[in-house]
């Protein structure tokens, strides 16, 4: 019982001088409402929204955010300026940033109330589905782009190998692998890690913790940072700013699945009848693919089999790259927020929208997806 | 006093010199197209490894150790060390005279030291590797930088790919020196070749390094851009090679992006094989691009150690 004790002290220390500390960290919201809608498994979901800058001329399509694994809303904005959602919203864009469950503002689970008891599939058959059908009924929109980070892009993978593509504009990713190979060993340590620990628990706390370590980031330039991000191009206040806020609580029920799916070398549902890479081959509406040269947590390489998979005749692979005329080589997490974002990727992103808002018309009208939608 | 200073700076060489290697030979090599040769630091009775560069870079970058020094830093830890120095043959030779020619330097390295070689490839040189992989005498690989599929080129490569080739050797440095925009030349060369790492680039060590290369290899590097591989033929022989083999590359390499370096780990026959790329986020102190990887005082320190033990 006695180490018991002691991490539970050390974790009650940690937790209170977080608390201390959070109000100097603690920023003003960027969003200017939440709204919230439950899905058919009855689990509450939020959607931040950000209205269209009202000098902005008007859009086509609202735009949905999704975030990746162990991270929340805030992982896409640093501050006012270094914000995807704000900086689109400026430009006519209506936002929509969705917290998936268990992380933000959306339901978490507790020890009296709900469980823990999901994995990625709830995210794609629950979570996305229901924040897209509400996105569109409250905008009236017949199609929403779609902006995925990390996990956030798998899921619209596997939604559209799920139930094809018809309410989605387009489709952009950012450093999201459908494959995990090639990669260091603390990857494969927490595949080989991930299936023990995660049947005992059902979920991984960090929250609680986090902002007692934030103000230590970037303190001491370690490894660790370096592989989250490029830290030529996320400043100490960033990077406290995403530990503090950014950073979630990670279900072990997702984890799970994906160590489980990528030490077996196939993105696919948990039960495996729905091989999410192959059904992206009936893909038809506008996808591109970012990527950070410099991430080391997400490959290029673990992002090019989406690529080359989808069906779709519009796609581009972007690549941030000095190389590419881009400031830095960008990692995973300054794809998001990073000091040359705003330059080198937001406008990449609109462009991209802007190019693909009009009405939609399939390009190949012999195809299954014949769908015309005329506002 | 001129005199003296002239003196003192024999002297000093002199010093420097006898501060090398006691024994390096050089060996010349007669091809269809002219010479190429081969420095060789003896290390009698002890393992022996041929370190083979790209075509377009110096192979003196693995001699001095001011700039790394592979071959001297391999010979310190006890290897019979043999460096190809292509001499002028990239200026008028295309890929299969260049790939015989690596294989009559290896032929020759095998009797010489009669007994199995490693072999060191560098970027292209690499490429070549596989060519004459077939050789009985190789028993181990380090690929280092090596692209296997060339897809997803960065843009300055891809834009170079569709370029007219002009009929005089070109170094890459002349190639890229007019591409970009006004005022980026430099930073493209630095993000093509070296890193972002500490180490500022040097243009004139830069320079130094980059060698002109000839029409005829240019226009088989462009077309290999094009069609994103070295042909069916190259690939059988990747598939067949099953000696042991390890692959590196730095993470900021823009050249053979790691994309492409990992392509060439995957279609490796070698049922032992390792791949492992530098970067910050992995442990190492500095990014590593295309040539960083194998030159400087980080190389020296963070590379060359993982060099010499896949050799073992």
């Amino acid at each position: 019982m006695r180490p018991l004790s002691q991490i539970v002290t050390v974790a009650l220390a940690l937790h209170l001088a977080g608390c201390l500390w959070s109000p100097l960290l603690s920023r003003p919201p960027l969003q200017d409402e939440t709204v919230y809608v439950t899905t058919a498994d009855e689990w509450r979901i939020a959607l931040h929204h950000y209205h269209p800058g009202p000098a902005a001329p008007p859009r086509g399509h609202p735009v949905i955010l999704c975030h990746g694994i162990s991270a929340n809303h805030r992982m896409w904005s640093s501050d006012e300026e270094h914000s995807v959602p704000r900086f689109l919203a400026r430009r006519g864009w209506d936002v929509w940033n969705l917290d998936l469950r268990g992380v933000g503002a959306s339901e978490r689970p507790s020890l009296w109330g709900k469980r823990a008891d999901y994995g990625f599939d709830h995210y794609v058959t629950q979570d996305a589905r229901t924040a897209i059908a509400e996105v569109l009924r409250r905008t009236g929109a017949p199609r929403a782009h779609w902006i995925g980070h990390s996990m956030g892009g798998m899921i619209i993978y596997a939604y559209i190998a799920t139930y094809g593509d018809r309410e989605l504009r387009s489709v952009t990713t950012l450093g999201s692998p459908v494959v995990m190979d090639g990669l260091s060993g603390i990857v494969r340590w927490a595949q080989q890690f991930a299936p023990a620990v995660t049947e005992y628990i059902v979920s991984i706390p960090e929250r609680p913790f986090l902002p007692a370590i934030a103000p230590a980031i970037g303190v001491f330039e370690t490894s660790i940072e370096a592989f989250f991000w490029n830290p030529d191009n996320y400043p100490r206040p960033f990077a406290q700013n995403v530990v503090y806020a950014g950073i979630d609580d990670m279900a072990a029920g997702v984890l799970r699945q994906l160590a489980v799916l990528f030490v077996g070398g196939r993105f696919t549902s948990a039960d495996g009848q729905i091989d999410y890479l192959e059904g992206l081959r009936q893909m038809r509406v506008p996808l591109l693919v970012g990527a950070g040269m410099g991430d080391n947590l997400v490959q290029v390489s673990n992002t090019l089999p989406a690529f080359e998979k989808a069906g779709t005749p519009s796609k581009r692979l972007r690549i941030f790259a000095r190389a590419n005329g881009d400031a830095v080589d960008y990692g995973h997490v300054d794809l998001l927020g990073g000091l040359h974002a705003p330059a080198d990727v937001y406008p990449e992103l609109e462009r991209w929208l802007t190019r693909h808002d009009g009405p939609y018309i399939p390009e190949n009208p012999s195809g299954p997806m014949t769908h015309t939608d005329v506002p | 006093m001129k005199r003296l200073a002239l003196a003192f700076s024999y002297l000093l060489f002199f010093v420097w010199a006898c501060a090398g290697p006691t024994q390096v030979m050089r060996t010349r090599i007669e091809t269809a197209d002219g010479a190429m040769y081969l420095r060789h630091y003896r290390n009698a009775e002890n393992p022996a490894v041929v370190i083979i560069g790209s075509p377009g870079i110096s192979s003196q970058i693995f001699d001095v150790p001011a700039y790394g020094g592979l071959a001297t830093f391999l010979y310190a830890d006890g290897f019979d060390v043999w460096v190809v120095d292509w001499g002028n043959l990239p200026r008028v030779a295309n890929r299969k005279r260049l790939s015989e020619a690596l294989g009559a330097a290896i032929r020759y390295v095998g009797e010489k030291s009669n007994r199995r070689l490693c072999v060191i490839a560098h970027s292209l040189g690499g490429v070549l590797a596989i060519d004459v992989s077939a050789r009985p005498e190789i028993e181990r690989y380090v690929f280092i930088a090596v692209p296997g599929r060339l897809a997803y080129p960065l843009d300055p490569i891809a834009a170079w790919a569709n370029q007219p080739v002009a009929m005089e050797p070109r170094s890459l440095r002349e190639l890229l020196g007019t591409e970009g925009r006004p005022g980026t030349r430099g930073r493209l060369l630095d993000a093509l070749l070296w890193s972002g790492g500490v180490e500022p680039l040097r243009p004139d060590v830069l320079e130094t390094f980059l060698l002109p290369v000839g029409p005829a290899l240019l226009q088989e590097l462009q077309e290999a851009i094009r069609i994103g591989g070295w042909g069916s033929a190259w690939e059988a022989r990747l598939a067949a090679l099953n000696a042991p083999a390890t692959v590196l590359v730095g993470q900021a390499d823009a050249l053979a992006p790691p994309w492409q370096t990992y392509s060439l780990y995957q279609r490796l026959g070698s049922v032992q094989k390792r791949y492992q790329y530098f970067s910050r986020g992995m442990g190492e102190n500095r990014e590593y691009g295309h040539l960083s990887i194998l030159v400087g005082e980080g190389a020296r320190r963070e590379v060359y150690p993982v060099i010499a033990e896949a050799l073992q």
